[in-house]
């Protein structure tokens, strides 16, 4: 093994080889900071181009892509409270106070440092742990992904915003939003009222774009009082390192989310949305004395970290058993097929040097996507406030629908854009929080049709996920993360009470 | 005494959406009526909880903020006018009309200047998705046909 990777290293800092990666780890980082562009996108239409290459420069330009793409949705999170991707959701939380405090500098690096953490522990695992992993992923069956879901919807209950309650209202009604379109089960319409294009549901890009893009720009109109516009802080940045003080600080969050990245990569179809709410929720629980949401390091690093650790760890199942851990993934499926070559066990033994110059391509573009990405934050930082707010969302209009319309080439999706921005802004004046939405929208199917699947397995017997060790263990701890926030209430209510007896 | 505020609103309406779902997954096929009622059910309890913590609560004086939403209905107007026009015609011409709308109702008025950056904008962002990313964008009904 250790010959196979060494022969990787050298073939990867070949000229060709490492313009091919670094060209894709500055694509990626580009369309990963443009909403409605992901990375998914940009590979399937790249394809056909590498099937005329040579396979292994063809590879490394997809493996940079990969890397970079979340990392970028970072950048357009944190400058205009719009993710770029869906990993970096979570990451406006607190990114962009923090861009409102003057702090856009320290949050770019925070991103970047935490990327290349979460992305360099997620390719040592894949170095060194792919078959052992692959192996225990295939224990998850129905029941054991039910509970992961129930995990990742309890993580709701601790997210930042000022009423438990609402947290959950917002939860439930994702779930009931994840119902439109076809039954799971059986394949019935419903809630379609007769629209062809809900019969897939409801768009999830477009509705993500809605609801930072359309919504934020719905409240600057509103808050424009003689034509004065808040402007966005951005001083002039030496540098984005951090200090060794932050580092040190940041480094059990780096730890303990990358870890969690890791797990929930391994695990074919559980995603990277969930990752970054995992690591949030529990950055959340970890940092009790923090006031998350308000631009705290720990609420940036947590799901930076997380989501790059997804990023190689989702290549577990697919080198090791030619299963795809997402839809990412997926394409490298299509990609090493087309090159004719098959994932699985045998492609270890059959092309041992393309199977390990992927994972040291990883392994190589983490560490170029940090410099590369810290030079183009500065960029942004340095563009951002020679262009007047006002102008700057009239562009981001135009990016919103042209990334709405392109998920699926068709009008339905700016509808889709425009109805979840209308929501997300009568949201916030309610103040419910929309992120436990999108959160929902993605685990509701999961949930709803392992929960039937699992009931058929178990011919109706409810008792099937007590029966599993571990999905009573997600279940055990999905509780937990449910409860905490709630004894932590009664606790400081006590505490009060306590207070003003004395 | 109940002191009316928007949570006790906000739960009305959530009772009443509760309960149209629950009577809509009513006309579904048994499995697949499940899920949305236990929804709906979880829905009309969080609702009703809502109620009854707000039921009690003074309105709390609120600091008067100015609030413009006219103006945030009229950026939605212009959406809704643009999904209107973009199949006839076409992504350019629509979307720089939209950037040149967005910027204008911004407050932004220095109008060579916003045509330019709409017209810039625009172009730069058709190259990327067309030509790039291969992603079809809507053309003009003229050049297009029925």
């Amino acid at each position: 093994m250790l010959d196979e990777i060494l022969t990787a290293f050298t073939h990867i800092f070949k000229l060709y080889s490492f313009l091919g990666l670094s060209f894709g780890v500055i694509i990626g980082l580009v369309v990963g900071a443009m909403p409605g562009v992901n990375d998914s996108i940009t590979m399937a239409v790249l394809i056909p181009i590498t099937f005329g290459m040579d396979p292994k420069i063809a590879l490394l330009i997809l493996v940079g892509i990969y890397c970079s793409a979340c990392y970028g949705g970072s950048f357009s999170a944190i400058l205009l409270n719009i993710p770029g991707t869906a990993s970096s959701v979570v990451t406006t939380i607190d990114g962009y106070p923090m861009t409102l405090k003057g702090e856009a500098g320290k949050a770019i690096g925070i991103s970047t440092y935490s990327s290349v953490f979460g992305g360099l522990m997620s390719c040592l695992v894949l170095m060194f742990f792919a078959p052992f992993l692959a192996n225990q992923a295939l224990r998850f069956g129905p029941p054991e992904y039910f509970c992961l879901a129930v995990l990742g919807m309890a993580t709701v209950a601790g997210m930042a915003g000022k009423s438990l309650l609402k947290n959950l209202i917002a939860g439930i009604l994702a779930l009931m939003i994840s119902t439109i379109g076809m039954s799971p089960q059986t394949g019935f319409p419903r809630f379609c009222f007769g629209n062809a294009y809900l019969l897939e549901g409801i768009p999830f890009i477009p509705a993500l774009i809605g609801f930072f893009g359309i919504t934020s720009l719905l409240e600057l109109s509103e808050t424009i009082i003689k034509d004065e516009v808040p402007s966005i802080r951005l001083p002039k940045v030496k540098n984005n390192f951090l200090s060794k003080k932050l580092i040190k600080r940041l480094l059990p969050t780096w730890l303990i989310s990358g870890g969690i990245g890791n797990i929930i990569g391994v695990i074919p179809g559980a995603g990277m949305v969930m990752a970054v709410f995992l690591a949030y929720s529990q950055a959340v629980s970890r940092n009790k004395d923090k006031k998350f949401g308000t631009g705290v390091p720990e609420g940036i690093a947590a799901p930076e970290a997380a989501n790059n650790a997804v990023v190689a760890s989702s290549m577990v199942p697919l080198l090791s058993l030619g299963i795809p851990g997402n839809s990412t993934s997926a394409i490298f499926l299509g990609a090493l097929m087309i090159q004719g070559l098959r994932p699985g066990p045998l492609l270890f033994k059959e092309h041992p040097d393309l199977a390990y110059l992927m994972i040291v391509g990883f392994f190589v573009a983490n560490i170029i996507m940090g410099p590369i990405g810290l030079a183009m934050g500065k960029f942004f930082i340095t563009i951002l406030p020679k262009i007047p707010r006002k102008v700057l969302s009239g562009i981001i209009i135009a990016i919103c629908v042209t990334g709405a319309f392109a998920m699926n080439n068709s009008i339905f999706g700016i509808s889709i854009m425009l109805i979840f921005g209308v929501l997300g802004y009568v949201l916030n004046k309610l103040e419910i929080p929309y992120s436990p939405i999108i959160l929902g929208m993605i685990l509701g199917p999961m949930m709803e049709r392992n929960l039937w699947q699992s009931l058929i397995i178990s011919k109706g017997n409810p008792f099937i996920f007590l029966q599993r060790p571990l999905s009573l263990f997600l279940l055990i701890l999905a509780l937990i993360l449910f409860f905490a926030p709630f004894f932590a209430l009664l606790k400081s209510k006590a505490k009060r009470e306590k207070n003003r007896n004395i | 005494m109940i002191y009316w505020n928007t949570n006790i609103y906000l739960s009305i309406t959530l009772i009443i959406l509760s309960i149209i779902v629950f009577i809509e997954s009513l006309k579904l096929p048994y499995i697949d009526a499940q899920f949305p009622k236990i929804i709906s059910i979880s829905l009309f309890i969080a609702a009703i909880v809502l109620m009854m913590s707000s039921i009690k609560m003074k309105a709390q004086e609120k600091k008067k903020k100015e609030h413009n939403y006219w103006r945030a209905g009229i950026v939605v107007a212009g959406l809704i006018l643009y999904i209107l026009i973009l199949g006839w015609l076409g992504y350019l011409f629509s979307t720089g009309l939209l950037t040149a709308y967005v910027i204008f109702i911004l407050g932004y008025h220095k109008r060579k200047q916003t045509i330019i950056i709409a017209t810039v904008a625009t172009v730069v962002f058709y190259l990327i998705f067309k030509l790039l990313l291969n992603v079809p964008l809507p053309m003009m009904r003229f050049f297009v046909g029925e």
